[in-house]
């Protein structure tokens, strides 16, 4: 499976991300989000949300970033200062809902999913010089 | 566990989602790739947010524009809506294995 291939790939290591050096880490990237949390308030810290963007830590490695500033020229934003971090809370219908908490404003917002992709994409960019394996 | 797929699996996609989102060759099929897989409820949540007040990741608003929907079918429904080159180069490194049809789901 395609996934499967890409986990073999990145498993033989490259060049991590910026102020990590080399990382020959299994690709075991903690989940930013916890489809059991009962509670959107508990949300992790941002540094661990940094850690966490293994969307970017595990991802970008085998990510070539062939024109960064084409993204740039297309309105593509790096991930804000004012980071947010998103969590999946598991209703008892099985439904899921997603929100984002604004660090800033220590608040927790109803996300949607959309947006939680966003946010997983938007994450790919903050390692744009990372190569592919 | 790979972390971009394993955090947009945990908001409930299918697999071949995220591979569908990451080989999107540029921003606008990302945003593009990702109303479609996200069904209509999660449209109408999309919509309803305030982007005054909470941060919006994409790069614009275009999603909210009123011809948004029909844009976007159009463009899923064309058979060749990947065959450019990509940002991220992915399929290059692992080959391209073929992936179900990206649909615009209900």
């Amino acid at each position: 499976m395609f996934l499967s291939i890409l986990r073999q790939k990145a498993s033989i290591g490259v060049e991590g991300a910026p102020g990590k050096g080399l990382s020959h880490e299994p690709m075991t990237a903690r989940l930013a989000v916890n489809v059991h949390s009962t509670h959107p308030a508990q949300i992790e810290p941002y540094p661990d949300r940094i850690r966490d963007l293994g969307l970017a830590t595990n991802v970008a490695p085998f990510v070539s970033w062939k024109d960064p500033e084409r993204f740039e020229q297309e309105g593509a934003h790096p991930m804000p200062k004012a980071i947010s971090t998103f969590r999946t809370v598991k209703s008892p219908d099985g439904s899921r809902e997603v929100y984002t908490h604004a660090i800033e404003k220590n608040e927790s917002r109803l996300l949607s999913n959309f947006q939680a992709l966003g946010t997983c994409c938007a994450g790919l960019m903050r390692y744009p010089k990372i190569q592919q394996i | 566990m790979l972390g971009f797929d394993a955090a947009v699996a945990a908001l409930g996609f299918e697999p071949f989602d995220p591979v569908h989102i990451l080989s999107a060759p540029t921003w606008k099929d990302r945003m593009r790739a990702s109303w479609c897989v996200i069904g209509a409820a999660e449209r109408t949540k999309a919509l309803q947010l305030d982007y005054n007040t909470l941060h919006n990741y994409w790069p614009n608003t275009d999603f909210c524009s009123s011809d948004w929907d029909a844009e976007v079918e159009q463009w899923v429904a064309q058979p060749a809506a990947y065959d450019v080159s990509c940002e991220f180069d992915i399929c290059s490194v692992v080959g391209s294995p073929p992936l179900p049809k990206l649909e615009f789901r209900i």
